[in-house]
């Protein structure tokens, strides 16, 4: 069975919508000095196990955002 | 009505926060028990009385315990009474936030609640951890009810007559004629109705395996917990 179309279209578009938000958090993530609450580990495996879920609970909860940037 | 059919996409989006208030409600409730202790140092004055810390815990766990049993069996099992007599209790709404399963699956969150808030020794961390582990089981509990059945469908042959007017998957009396059985798929074949179908019978069965699977980590989970505050030498 050849999947159509728009099918095709719908799982690149979740896809492309799936690896920006977990890149981006996942970048943010990698660059930050210090996170709060959990090891930098445990937040990197919270947002790649559950989307969007993991990733905004990072960006809200777990992102220290008064602190300096690494870099 | 058909994008409120079974399995379909708008209802699985409604489904998801339904689902998720037994693990939301279990991680907040289990994880400050040990966390918040830890976190903010009262564990020295509360393990150093004369009653033992493994029977403080137990007593703790026991308490906490007893209330989500009552909240998820008596007032859950209240609430959806009424729903239970006009729908089928085997789709995933009225199945995961009623019946055993919702008790078992409140009390697996809150197991792992526990479980993290004496490893991760803080509160907010722990709640996190324990709802996004908690979404594991969660997970598969999900398939099982709909996509994955456990046992397979039953599956029954109508002879159509009239050329079965108005047979749909949806109808509110349901094709096979039993109130309470839930419709897969309803495909024609010649003269005939194939009903791809879950008796209402099956409901008890389902609830076993996934409250089963739920219970299971609920149970080890604080037993863990209980056991390595027994173990730790202060």
């Amino acid at each position: 069975m050849t999947p159509a179309p728009d099918h095709v279209l719908v799982v690149i578009m979740a896809a492309v919508l799936v690896l920006g938000f977990d890149g981006f958090c996942l970048f943010n993530l990698a660059r930050a000095k210090e996170v709060r609450f959990l090891p930098k580990w445990l937040w990197a495996v919270i947002t790649l196990m559950s989307f969007p879920l993991g990733g905004i609970l990072y960006l809200t909860i777990g992102r220290n955002w008064g602190a300096d940037w690494g870099g | 009505m058909d994008k409120f059919a079974h399995g379909s996409p708008i209802l699985a989006l409604i489904n998801v926060p339904l689902t998720a208030i037994p693990g939301m409600l279990g991680a907040v409730v289990g994880a400050p028990l040990l966390g918040r202790e830890l976190e903010r140092g009262t564990w020295r004055l509360a393990w150093s009385q004369t009653v033992p810390r493994t029977r403080w815990l137990v007593t703790k766990l026991s308490l906490v315990t007893g209330g989500l049993v009552v909240f998820g069996a008596a007032v859950m099992g209240w609430l959806n009474e009424p729903v239970d007599r006009v729908t089928s209790r085997l789709q995933l709404g009225p199945f995961t936030s009623g019946g055993p399963t919702f008790t078992a699956s409140l009390l697996c969150a809150f197991g792992l609640g526990v479980l993290a808030g004496l490893l991760l020794r803080n509160t907010i961390g722990a709640m996190v951890t324990a709802y996004v582990a908690w979404e594991i089981p969660a997970t598969v509990a999900i398939l099982m009810t709909d996509p994955i059945h456990i046992p397979g469908p039953a599956v029954m042959r109508i002879v159509c007559q009239a050329g079965c007017p108005g047979a749909s998957a949806s109808a509110v009396l349901p094709v096979t004629g039993h109130l309470g059985d839930y419709v897969l798929s309803v495909e024609r074949s010649g003269g005939e109705l194939v009903v791809t179908y879950l008796p209402a019978s099956r409901f008890w069965t389902e609830q076993l395996i996934q409250g089963g699977l739920f219970l299971a980590i609920a149970v080890i989970t604080p037993g863990e917990a209980i056991w390595l505050l027994h173990r730790r030498t202060s």
